[in-house]
């Protein structure tokens, strides 16, 4: 379980978040919302243990997050791919830096590859790769030391409204084959309502929480559901509370 | 989830992949593609032969073409030309030698190190605007006379700041968000090194390398003003002395045409090093 202890974080004399306590049980997906500069991004990053907090802590199954975890994946907006590596190096970096053999890292790589569905694009530099392909590379350069948690900050954000579909969907497929923790913040009413199971809210400077809201839609989803009546009012109710918030 | 995506959606995915250079006509293109050049060589020599021509009593500081060549094919033939080459390019290569790295080690502390930034810019950009001529002797003295050895650190002295300045851009123009992705995967300051600082600098040092190249030759020249013995800067000072203008031009004909070849080998190894850049359409 990932769990949000009291997290609070300061810059200078500004404050960004405020005391924010919250679960993420393990497989469960959990989308985070609020209004733009709330500091969605800074609590990631306190998860990903990129920054330390100023107050309270993130822990994981019960440690506390210090410093950047091999369990932990994290995936920004941008793929932010090494233009001069393949994508095979590209995804490969994480076991590189880790000292892992190449034969190893060769297969482990692979084997992501296919998963990602990039396996036809493996000696193709970034400058060659659509959008929606260098965020699928970004994806399994961090699922390639098979993470427990997954934490997404706008992961679609940058890509058109066709692309983003297909990576919605194909998420939600990797998430329910291989029962990752996703924790994943979005700007989309539509898109946190869609894959998640919970949706936390937080309030615009400085962040705190402002409400939890369960999604019950039945698994797995399929793109017909952004029409059902459920779905609608469930959007309404989370846009509401966005606009309290 | 591989299998999802329809084959439509990655055809479709494939349009940015690079179609395959066509061979067919391509020598003939290049060819065309030189002609422009060529064309400004002919415009030049037409204009120097005028030039010669008309100005008779210039005889003693313009050489005519002709008498150029002629020049060219006897210090060839008698190995002076070859003599003060070797010595030119020996100092030339030291020069990048001990330039370029030293460089590179500066800059790369600079663009890193706050405390080395206050205390080292200022003489660094300072130093560039004074002129290499008044300090050559002084360092040509210093350094035990004129010489191979003298002479290289007065080359190494003017590449090292167009180098230097080509490290502190491309180290500094390195997006925060991939030093946070190498954060983030626990990477060492070494693996930061070489598999980001580096690789992603590249482009910009390529660039420094090949201002450093055409710069060192001139270095050269002027090193070798203070009482070298040996050089196409020696040769082309004493040509002038001995008002033997073809001997000038001999020289820096030559100088030039060294200067071109090592911008073409720098070139070369850019476009080998960095052949991950999107072919330029």
């Amino acid at each position: 379980m990932l769990r949000f202890e009291a997290v609070s974080q300061r810059f200078g004399t500004l404050e960004a978040l405020s005391n924010i306590s919250f679960d993420v049980p393990d497989g469960a997906f959990v989308c985070l919302v609020g209004p733009s500069g709330c500091g969605k991004t800074t609590l990631l990053k306190i998860a990903a243990g990129l920054i330390g907090a100023s107050r309270g802590r993130v822990t994981l199954n019960g440690a506390p997050i210090n410093t950047p975890r091999r369990e932990i994946g994290i995936l920004f907006q941008q793929p932010n791919l090494l233009p001069y590596l393949s994508t095979r190096a590209n995804v490969e970096l994480p076991l590189a830096l880790r000292g892992i053999s190449r034969p190893e890292r060769r297969t482990t790589a692979e084997r992501v590859l296919h998963q990602i569905g990039l396996a036809d694009f493996a000696e193709v530099y970034p400058s060659q790769l659509s959008g929606g392909m260098a965020q699928r590379a970004a994806l399994g350069r961090a699922l390639v030391q098979n993470p427990s948690v997954l934490l997404m900050d706008e992961p679609f954000g940058a890509l058109d409204a066709m692309t983003r579909e297909h990576m919605q969907l194909e998420l939600l497929q990797l998430w329910q084959h291989t029962g990752k923790t996703i924790l994943m913040v979005t700007h989309s009413i539509t898109e946190a309502i869609f894959m998640a199971d919970r949706v936390v809210v937080l309030t615009a400077r400085p962040g705190r929480l402002h409400t939890e809201i369960s999604v019950p839609l039945a698994r797995p989803r399929h793109l017909e559901m952004v029409h059902s009546p459920e779905f609608g009012s469930l959007a309404s109710q989370l846009r509401a509370q966005i606009s309290l918030a | 989830m591989a299998h999802l995506i329809s084959q439509a959606t990655r055809t479709a995915e494939a349009r940015t992949i690079r179609a395959p250079a066509v061979p067919a006509a391509s020598r003939l293109r290049r060819l065309w593609n030189r002609l422009p050049a060529l064309l400004v060589a002919i415009i030049i020599l037409v204009l120097w032969h005028v030039q010669t021509r008309e100005s008779a009593s210039l005889a003693f500081v313009i050489a005519t073409p002709e008498a150029v060549w002629q020049t060219f094919g006897q210090l060839l033939s008698n190995g002076t030309l070859i003599n003060h080459l070797g010595t030119t390019l020996l100092e030339v290569l030291l020069g990048l030698l001990l330039g370029v790295p030293s460089a590179l080690l500066l800059g790369y502390l600079i663009a890193r190190n706050r405390f080395a930034e206050r205390t080292l810019a200022p003489y660094v950009v300072g130093f560039q605007a004074v002129p290499l001529v008044a300090i050559a002797p002084i360092l040509i003295t210093r350094l035990g006379g004129p010489g191979v050895a003298s002479v290289s650190a007065v080359a190494a002295l003017i590449v090292f700041f167009p180098m230097l300045m080509s490290t502190l851009v491309g180290i500094r123009g390195i997006p925060p968000e991939l030093r946070e992705l190498f954060r983030a995967l626990n990477a060492t300051r070494w693996q930061t090194f070489r598999r980001l600082e580096l690789p992603a600098a590249a482009p910009s040092l390529f660039g420094g390398l090949k201002i450093s190249v055409t710069l060192v030759v001139v270095g050269t020249v002027v090193g070798e003003a203070y009482g070298a013995t040996a050089g196409l800067g020696y040769m082309i000072f004493s040509s002038r002395f001995m008002y033997n203008p073809a001997g000038v031009m001999v020289g820096v004909i030559t100088l030039t045409a060294l200067a071109l070849l090592l911008y073409e080998c720098v070139a070369r190894l850019e476009r080998y090093v960095l052949r991950w850049r999107a072919p330029q359409p």
